[in-house]
C-alpha cells in the first residue's frame, strides 16, 4: 500500500505538471484551431526569464510569481502579434508550421542568452518535505498539485462566468458569428496566447524549481502533448485531467511492471480511448451538417 | 603545340595521382579539416560544447606552431542535439563537404550509429567524447579510442564499493537509459554483481529525456537497494538523489564521469550524498591540465573558457592525435597514411594531461586505467581514492 500510494502521489506530481501544459495547447487550439508546437520552448522561455528575476533582483516567491505572470502575458502576446497575427487567414498548416520554427528559434536564443549549463532554480517554497500518512512530498511537488487545481478552478471559472471567457468559447464555436456579434477575435486570439503562455509558463517554473533550470525544458511540452490528445483538444479541462491520467498511469506501470513502461503505457491508454471516443475523453464530437 | 598541349595534360594528369593528398578529402594546400559532430543543443551541451572547445585549443596550439606541415588546421563541429540520427546526418554532412578525420563522434549510441559509414568511407576518427566499447571491439580499422569504456568506470567504483564500504546486506540495483549507453551502464552492473555474487535488483531503464525518477527511486526503496548506480548522463543524477534523499535511503552511489562537472554537483549539492565517479584522466585543475589551460587562455574567448570541463580535455587530447599523427605524414598526408602513423606504436604525447599514449595494430584503445574518485558536491570536491589502474 505504502508503495501503492507513493507511486500515485509521485504521478500526480508529474502529471500536474503535463496537465497545466496540456491546458495551455487546449486553450490555443479551441480558440483559434491552431496546435501551437511551440508551447513547451514558450514555456521554458517563460522559466528561464523567472529565473533571471529571481536570481538577480532577489525577488520574494509571491512577487516573483506576480511578475512571472506579467511578463509571461507579455510574451505570449508579442509571439502572437509577431508570428501569428500575420497568418491569419493562411491554412492551418502553415501556421502549426510558424509555431514548429519558433519553437527552434527559442530554444537557440534561450542557449545564446543564457547558456547551455543546467542551474538550480532556487525559491523559498522548495527543499522542505511533506508528510501525509505513508506519502512523502518535497513542499515543490505538493505545490505542482496545488497549482494544477487551482488553474483548472480558474480556467473553468474563466471560461464559465466572465464576458472575455464567453467571448472565447463563442469564438471557439463560430468565429463568423461572434465577430458579427462585436466580438474582437483578434483580441482573443492574443489573449488566448497570453493566458497559454501564463498557464505554461507557472508549469516551467514549477518543473524549473523541482529539478533545473535547463536547455532541454521544452521537451516537457512535448512529453505532455499526448495528455491533450487524451482529455480532448478542444477541452481545457479535459486536457488537464489528461495529464494526470497520463502522470498517474505512466508512474504505476512503472512501479509494477518497469521495462520502460512508464513511457509507453501512457500511448497505450491514449491508442485505447482514441479507439472508442477519436475526439479525446472530453473533447465535443465535431457534427457537420451537409 | 597539340602535343604539347597533351604533354601539359598528361603531366597534370600524372601529378594529381601522384599526389595524394590532392586527392584526400578534408585536404587543401592551405587547410587540413577536422571534424567534430557533438551535441552543441540539448542537456548534453554542457559536454559536447566543451569537448569542441578542446578540439579548438588543440587546433589553435597547432596553427599557431605554423600549423601541420604548412597547412591550418580547421576544426568544423556539427551540433547532434544528442539524437543518433542526426550524428549520422552530421556525419554525411561533413562528407559532403569535406573531412579529413574524426573526433567528436556523438554520444554512445551516435557513435554506434555512425561507425558502419566511418568503416565504409576509411575515415579515421578518434573516439573520445564518448567511449563505447563497441568501437574499438572488434577492431575498425580507422577507428580508435581513448579513454576506458563505462563498464570500466563503473565497475571500478563498484569494486571500491565493495573493497571498501559494502554495507551489511549489500543488494545492488541500477537504473539506466534505454540506449547504447545504458547498455554499457548496464554490463558494468551485471559484471560487478557476477564478480562479487552479491544480491541485485532487476535493471530499471528509462526513456531519454525523462527528468522524474519517482517512480524508479520507489522501486530501489521497495527492493531494498543499497548500491546504486546512478546511470544518469547529466541533470538526471542530481533528481535521482533528490528522490533518494525524500527517503533518506542510506546508498552507495557509483556514477559516469558527467558527475564531477560543477554543474552537476551543484544540482547534486542539496541533497545530502557524496557519491563515487571514476576518470582515465587528470582532473581539471590539476597539474596534468596545467598546459591545457595556458593554451586555452591564449585561444579561447572568456565566454568560451567558463565551458570547458574534462570533456575539453579529453577533446583537446584526442585532437592532438591526430594533427601529430597527420604531422608525422609529412608533405602529403593521406587519411590511410594518418592511421597507420595512429596504429604504430609510437608515442603521442598529451602535455601532461595523461601519459603518452600509444595505440597498436591490435589494439585501437588507450588511456583505459581508471581511477576511482569521491565526489563531495557540498564542498565541491573531486578526491581521487585509488590510483590509475586497469579493470
Amino acid at each position: 500500500m505504502d508503495l501503492f500510494l507513493n507511486l500515485v502521489a509521485s504521478g500526480l506530481v508529474i502529471g500536474s505538471i503535463y496537465g497545466i501544459i496540456a491546458i495551455a495547447f487546449a486553450v490555443i487550439f479551441k480558440t483559434t484551431g491552431v496546435l501551437n508546437f511551440a508551447q513547451g520552448e514558450v514555456m521554458m522561455l517563460v522559466a528561464y526569464v523567472s529565473w533571471s528575476l529571481g536570481t538577480e533582483l532577489s525577488l520574494s516567491f509571491p512577487v516573483l510569481v506576480i511578475v512571472s505572470i506579467g511578463v509571461a502575458a507579455l510574451i505570449g502576446i508579442i509571439v502572437e502579434r509577431l508570428f501569428i497575427r500575420p497568418m491569419i487567414g493562411q491554412p492551418i498548416f502553415a501556421i502549426v508550421m510558424v509555431t514548429i520554427g519558433l519553437a527552434v528559434m527559442l530554444r537557440s536564443l534561450i542557449v545564446i542568452f543564457w547558456g547551455a549549463d543546467a542551474e538550480p532554480f532556487n525559491a523559498a517554497i522548495e527543499g522542505g518535505l511533506v508528510e501525509i500518512g505513508p506519502v512523502v512530498l518535497f513542499t515543490e511537488q505538493l505545490f505542482a498539485i496545488i497549482l494544477f487545481f487551482a488553474i483548472m478552478t480558474a480556467v473553468f471559472l474563466f471560461f464559465r462566468f466572465t464576458r472575455i471567457g464567453i467571448a472565447m468559447r463563442a469564438t471557439a464555436m463560430d468565429e463568423t458569428a461572434a465577430l458579427l456579434m462585436g466580438v474582437d477575435v483578434r483580441r482573443i486570439s492574443a489573449l488566448a496566447w497570453a493566458i497559454a503562455a501564463v498557464v505554461s509558463g507557472l508549469a516551467g517554473i514549477t518543473f524549473a524549481i523541482m529539478f533545473s533550470r535547463a536547455p532541454d525544458l521544452w521537451f516537457q511540452g512535448l512529453r505532455a502533448f499526448p495528455a491533450t490528445i487524451l482529455g480532448g483538444l478542444d477541452s481545457p479541462l479535459g486536457s488537464g485531467f489528461g495529464g494526470l491520467i497520463i502522470g498517474v498511469i505512466g508512474d504505476l506501470s512503472e512501479g509494477y511492471i518497469g521495462q520502460g513502461l512508464k513511457e509507453i503505457s501512457g500511448f497505450i491508454v491514449i491508442i485505447i480511448v482514441l479507439m472508442v471516443r477519436p475526439y479525446g475523453l472530453f473533447g465535443e464530437k465535431e457534427l457537420e451538417r451537409v | 603545340m597539340k602535343i604539347s598541349k597533351l604533354g601539359a595534360l598528361c603531366a597534370l594528369a600524372i601529378s594529381t595521382a601522384l599526389s595524394p593528398a590532392m586527392a584526400e578529402e578534408g585536404i587543401t594546400d592551405t587547410e587540413i579539416v577536422i571534424g567534430n559532430i557533438l551535441p552543441m543543443t540539448s542537456s548534453a551541451a554542457l559536454v559536447g560544447r566543451a569537448a569542441h572547445f578542446g578540439s579548438v585549443v588543440a587546433a589553435a596550439e597547432a596553427n599557431a606552431d605554423g600549423g601541420v606541415n604548412g597547412r591550418q588546421v580547421v576544426i568544423r563541429t556539427e551540433d547532434d542535439g544528442y539524437v543518433p540520427a542526426r550524428t549520422v546526418q552530421g556525419l554525411r554532412k561533413h562528407i559532403d563537404e569535406g573531412v579529413f578525420g574524426l573526433i567528436g563522434t556523438g554520444a554512445g549510441a551516435g557513435t554506434a550509429a555512425i561507425l558502419p559509414i566511418l568503416e565504409e568511407e576509411g575515415i579515421p576518427a578518434i573516439v573520445s567524447f564518448s567511449p563505447l566499447q563497441a568501437a574499438v571491439d572488434p577492431i575498425k580499422p580507422t577507428v580508435f579510442m581513448i579513454g576506458a569504456s563505462y563498464q570500466d568506470l563503473l565497475f571500478a567504483q563498484l569494486k571500491y564499493i565493495h573493497e571498501n564500504h559494502n554495507p551489511d546486506n549489500a543488494k545492488y540495483g541500477v537504473i539506466r537509459q534505454d540506449d547504447d549507453f545504458g547498455k554499457q551502464v548496464e554490463e558494468a552492473f551485471t559484471r560487478a554483481v557476477d564478480a562479487f555474487e552479491v544480491d541485485a535488483a532487476d535493471p530499471i531503464r528509462y526513456k531519454r529525456g525523462q527528468k522524474d525518477f519517482g517512480a524508479e527511486i520507489l522501486k530501489v526503496r521497495s527492493n531494498g537497494v543499497n548500491v546504486l548506480i546512478a546511470g544518469g548522463v547529466t541533470t538526471e543524477i542530481p533528481t535521482m538523489l533528490k528522490e533518494s534523499s525524500k527517503f533518506k535511503l542510506p546508498l552507495q552511489v557509483a556514477t559516469v564521469p558527467t558527475s564531477t562537472l560543477p554543474p552537476i554537483m551543484k544540482l547534486s549539492a542539496p541533497y545530502g550524498y557524496s557519491y563515487y565517479s571514476g576518470d582515465y584522466i587528470s582532473p581539471m585543475g590539476s597539474e596534468g591540465t596545467a598546459h591545457f589551460m595556458e593554451v586555452a587562455k591564449a585561444s579561447l574567448s572568456e565566454d568560451e573558457l567558463k565551458a570547458l570541463n574534462r570533456y575539453a580535455v579529453t577533446g583537446y587530447v584526442a585532437t592532438r592525435m591526430m594533427i601529430e599523427a597527420i604531422r608525422r605524414c609529412g608533405d602529403n598526408p593521406t587519411r590511410a597514411c594518418a592511421v597507420e602513423k595512429l596504429e604504430s606504436g609510437e608515442e603521442f604525447d598529451t602535455a601532461g594531461v595523461t601519459l603518452p599514449l600509444t595505440f597498436a595494430k591490435d589494439r585501437h584503445i588507450s588511456a583505459t586505467a581508471v581511477r576511482v574518485l569521491e565526489v563531495d558536491p557540498v564542498a565541491g570536491s573531486v578526491t581521487p581514492v585509488t590510483d590509475f589502474a586497469q579493470y
